[in-house]
Order: C-alpha cells, then sequence, then structure tokens
C-alpha cells in the first residue's frame, strides 16, 4: 500500500481489522511483525526526531494536561519546526473553543478539537488521525470538515480512520478498507465511481452488489458497465465491498 | 541534525520535561519538603490555643521528616511524572515528540536523579532554615547543621583506633535517592496499575531470592571463604589499605547498580510501544 502526498485518506474497516494498528504502525508506536513500513526512506519505529518531527498522531481519546491550552501549545509546538501559534490560536477560534482555558477542565469535545487545533498548526507532512469526530457535537464535525480542507497543506497527507463515515463524506479521497490483514479497498472516488454505479432510483435491481432501503427508494450498488457517473456514498460502498470481497479485490485490482 | 543528541533539541525538551515535572509533582514536592514547617505551624496553634504558650519540637522530628519526605519523594516521584507513559493517550503523545530516546532518557533521569532531589532538598532545608532563624527557642536548629554534627560525632567515634575514615555524607545520600528513584522509575514504566506497590511487591520478592541464595553459599563454605578471606587481608593489609579497598569496592557496586539502572531505563523508553 502507498500512501502519496496532497491525498485525505478515509480508512474504513469494522471494529478490530487493525485501523488503529494501522495508523500506530505508520506513526512508529508499535513494531511491524512482518513487513517493512518506509516513511521518507526511514523506518518509524525508530522513532528518529528528523522523521518525527514530520509525523502527528492524534490518537482516538486524548488526555489532558494540566495547564492552559496556549502554554501547552506553546511548550509543545517548539519540537515541530512548522508549528505556527498563530495558526493554532485561528483554528482553536474556527471551533469556537477558548484557549486559554486550563485542558484539565475542558469537555472531552473540546479537548479533542484543541488536539486537532495543535496537529493541523504543527504543518506537519503526515498526519494520523484516528476517529477525529469521536466526540464532537453536530456544529463541530461541520467546522472539523471545513477546518481540515482550509489547513491541510498541499503536499501532506492525511490519513483518518473511521467509523463515521458520514462526518468525513466529502473530505475523504482515496478511500481504504481494510479486512482482517489485508487491504480490501485503496481507490480514489473517480476511480470507484467509473467502476460502481450508486443507484439512488426506487426499482430494485437484482444485479445489486448491495441494497438498502431508504426514505423513497433505495440505495444500490452496482458495478458500472454503462460508464454512467454517479455520487458515490461511502456507507453503501463499505457494505458493498464487505458483501463481495473477491469481487471488490478483482475489480480494484491494479496489477 | 544529530538524530541521537542535539543541544537545542535536548534543551527544548529538558525545559519542556522539568514544565511538565512542576505541574505535576511540585505542589507534592513542596507539600512534602516544607512539611516540618507547616506541621511545626499546626503543632504551635494548637499549643497556643489550647496551653497558652509554644510547644518544642526536637531535631529527632526534623531528621524524621527529611526521611519520609525522602522516602516519599522516592517512591511516589516518578509515577506522578512519568507514570502515564504507560497508558496510551498520553503515552503515544510522549512517544511521538520529536526528540530522541536518549534525549527523553537523559531528561527523565536528570529531572528524577538530580531535579527533583535538589529541589526537594533545596526547600526542606530553606524552610527547615528560616524556621530555626525564626524560632530558635521552639523550633530548635537549622537540621542541616545537626545532621553535620551527628556525622561528625560518629566519624570521631570510628577514628578512635587511628584509622582515617572519612565518609561523604551528601554522595550517600544523593546515589541512594538516586539509585531508589530509578528502581521506582523502572517500576512505573512497565506496571500499568499500581505501580508503586507492585514495585515494592517485586523488591521484597527479589529481597527474599537473594536471601535465600545468600543463605544457601553461606552454609555451603561462603561463610569460611569469607573468614579465610578477612583474616588474609587483615595480615597483608594495614587497616588504612583496608579502607580503601571497602572504599573502591562500595563505589564500584554503586557506579554498577546505578549503571545498570539507567541502562534498563533507556531500554524500556526505547521499547515503549502503544
Amino acid at each position: 500500500m502507498n500512501l502519496e502526498p496532497g491525498k485525505i485518506y478515509g480508512l474504513l474497516g469494522e471494529n478490530g481489522v487493525g485501523k488503529t494498528t494501522l495508523l500506530t504502525l505508520l506513526s512508529g508506536l508499535k513494531k511491524t511483525g512482518s513487513g517493512t513500513i518506509d516513511i521518507d526512506g526511514q523506518d518509524p519505529y525508530k522513532r528518529q526526531p528528523s522523521l518525527l518531527e514530520k509525523i502527528y498522531y492524534l490518537p482516538d481519546e486524548v488526555a489532558p494536561s494540566p495547564e492552559r491550552a496556549t502554554r501547552w501549545a506553546k511548550s509543545k509546538g517548539v519540537f515541530w519546526p512548522g508549528f505556527s501559534m498563530d495558526k493554532f490560536l485561528e483554528i482553536m477560534a474556527e471551533f469556537e473553543t477558548d484557549p486559554s482555558q486550563k485542558m484539565t477542565t475542558m469537555s472531552s469535545g473540546q479537548l479533542k478539537k484543541t488536539y486537532i487545533s495543535f496537529a493541523l498548526a504543527c504543518n506537519p507532512e503526515y498526519i494520523f488521525m484516528d476517529e477525529p469526530t469521536n466526540g464532537l457535537d453536530i456544529p463541530s464535525k461541520a467546522q472539523f470538515r471545513q477546518t481540515i480542507l482550509r489547513h491541510t497543506s498541499m503536499d501532506a497527507v492525511l490519513v483518518i480512520s473511521t467509523h463515521q463515515v458520514r462526518d468525513l463524506e466529502n473530505i475523504i479521497d482515496p478511500i481504504i478498507i481494510l479486512d482482517r490483514r489485508e487491504v480490501l479497498l485503496n481507490a480514489s472516488l473517480e476511480e470507484i465511481s467509473r467502476k460502481l454505479y450508486f443507484d439512488y432510483g426506487n426499482v430494485l435491481l437484482p444485479e445489486s452488489l448491495y441494497s438498502e432501503q431508504l426514505p423513497g427508494g433505495f440505495i444500490q450498488v452496482v458495478q458500472n458497465t454503462t460508464g454512467q457517473e454517479s455520487k458515490v456514498n461511502i456507507e453503501a460502498l463499505f457494505n458493498a465491498v464487505h458483501k463481495n470481497k473477491e469481487l471488490v479485490k478483482t475489480l480494484f485490482s491494479h496489477e | 541534525m544529530s538524530n541521537v543528541f542535539n543541544l537545542k533539541r535536548f534543551g527544548n525538551y529538558f525545559a519542556y520535561d522539568c514544565r511538565r515535572a512542576w505541574n505535576l509533582f511540585g505542589l507534592t514536592l513542596i507539600l512534602a519538603a516544607l512539611a516540618p514547617v507547616i506541621i511545626f505551624i499546626i503543632q504551635q496553634l494548637f499549643s497556643l490555643i489550647l496551653d497558652g504558650h509554644m510547644s518544642e519540637t526536637n531535631v529527632g522530628v526534623h531528621l524524621g521528616f527529611l526521611a519520609v519526605g525522602a522516602a516519599v519523594i522516592v517512591m511516589i516521584a516518578p509515577s506522578t511524572i512519568y507514570g502515564s507513559l504507560t497508558e496510551k493517550k498520553s503515552g503515544s503523545s510522549w512517544l511521538m515528540i520529536p526528540a530522541s530516546s536518549f534525549e527523553k532518557w537523559l531528561s527523565m533521569s536528570l529531572v528524577l536523579t538530580i531535579v527533583i532531589i535538589a529541589a526537594f532538598c533545596l526547600v526542606f532545608f530553606a524552610g527547615d532554615g528560616l524556621m530555626s532563624l525564626l524560632f530558635p527557642g521552639t523550633y530548635g536548629s537549622w537540621t542541616a547543621s545537626e545532621i553535620s554534627s551527628i556525622y561528625s560525632k560518629y566519624l570521631n567515634a570510628l577514628n578512635t583506633n587511628e584509622m582515617p575514615i572519612t565518609i561523604n555524607f551528601p554522595a550517600l545520600l544523593f546515589t541512594g535517592m538516586a539509585e531508589w528513584v530509578l528502581v521506582f522509575a523502572i517500576g512505573a514504566l512497565y506496571f500499568k496499575r499500581a505501580k508503586i506497590a507492585k514495585t515494592i511487591l517485586v523488591l521484597i520478592g527479589l529481597s527474599l531470592i537473594l536471601g535465600i541464595i545468600i543463605s544457601f553459599i553461606m552454609v555451603h563454605g561462603g561463610a569460611d571463604f569469607i573468614r579465610n578471606l578477612v583474616e588474609k587481608l587483615e595480615i597483608e593489609l594495614d587497616p588504612g589499605k583496608l579502607i580503601t579497598s571497602f572504599n573502591v569496592v562500595l563505589n564500584i557496586r554503586t557506579l554498577i547498580v546505578l549503571g545498570g539502572l539507567l541502562a534498563w531505563l533507556f531500554f524500556r523508553i526505547k521499547t515503549l510501544k502503544h
């Protein structure tokens, strides 16, 4: 699996397939049992500062530091050469979170927003986020999408693992779907819509790979044999891939 | 820029680590170091209310506070400052800080074995000195000068048979505290819960095993070997040389123990996973 710069990867998979493990392996927090991970020619598990300053890993749960967010960001930001305090404060303002508040008095959502602001303010080349929208309220989820699009560098690699596909529907591209010990799908939205057709009509198609009843019709996934364009529904895609693993692997194989 | 050690990066990290230590442990350290002062004030308040006059404390109480305070600091500082590194939330964030494992290890070692111990001694003796200046009659003399006089008394007693004995008390205190703080630091980085209790249990277990092994060796010829060795040394060496040899052995033992503990701590930091 190759990750290319300038893309926001959506990492999807059922519980326990190893999404978090993959992110921690990429961040060097775990050692690979087999195979290798290479980031800019370095093994992340060696945790060399020259690579660490290019990476920011945001775990699904974050710990509060017993100090104000501004002081925390200022003291920690010195380790990332691209860190900008102005950017941190700007994103905190966009999230409507008070940076002068003590982190220990923040709610889990505010704490998450503080960490997201810090991650983006560090301007790293690689950002790995594990369930970043967990704990965020509805307006914050929309704000998160806007913030990601506005503040991520053009050449950064962003990998977001999530169960909440609807929270990230319009920002993730390509999409990676993991199964146990294998990658079922790693494709851009353009490739997906070229190979699969998402039908939102009200007639049930017998050849559908996946179908689900919606109010006023169906969402169905079929193989795109006519070259028609359609809007990718990530939740339907995920279910279609899981119901037709071998077919999808063949369909999206790049050999 | 070196991936192992860079002075500017280490300076930043050490400053960050000290600030973190202060945020997490500063208040506890001050309370432990100022315990004799706080207790003295409370005691005097009660004395004045109940008896109408101030009561006296003695040097034994102050020495007791110093010993208990030092023990408390040595046991709880590592788990309070670095214990959360075994948790995924804090530990992953700490591991991802762009500083080398060597720099993180060096900073942790300096904070635990020098900064914390020096800060505790400084606050303890400063508070104690201030109280002895303000209330010489009731608080008593400065604990540092009392330690010094007790120490001279023991040395004079030991030196009666004309053997030149010198004991570097500050070095003994420092290396003793450093050894124990490192032991508890290793416990804090291995155990996920009940870090202090589990470390103490492991130490008790190790002492038992070591005790059994030593007893076995002593019963099976070890005692005779040592007796013969001492007799031989007493014949061949003059008492001065014997004491010098003893000091050398003691220093080598301290270096090996400290070096081993520091190496173990480095290995643990290097292999910490989340």
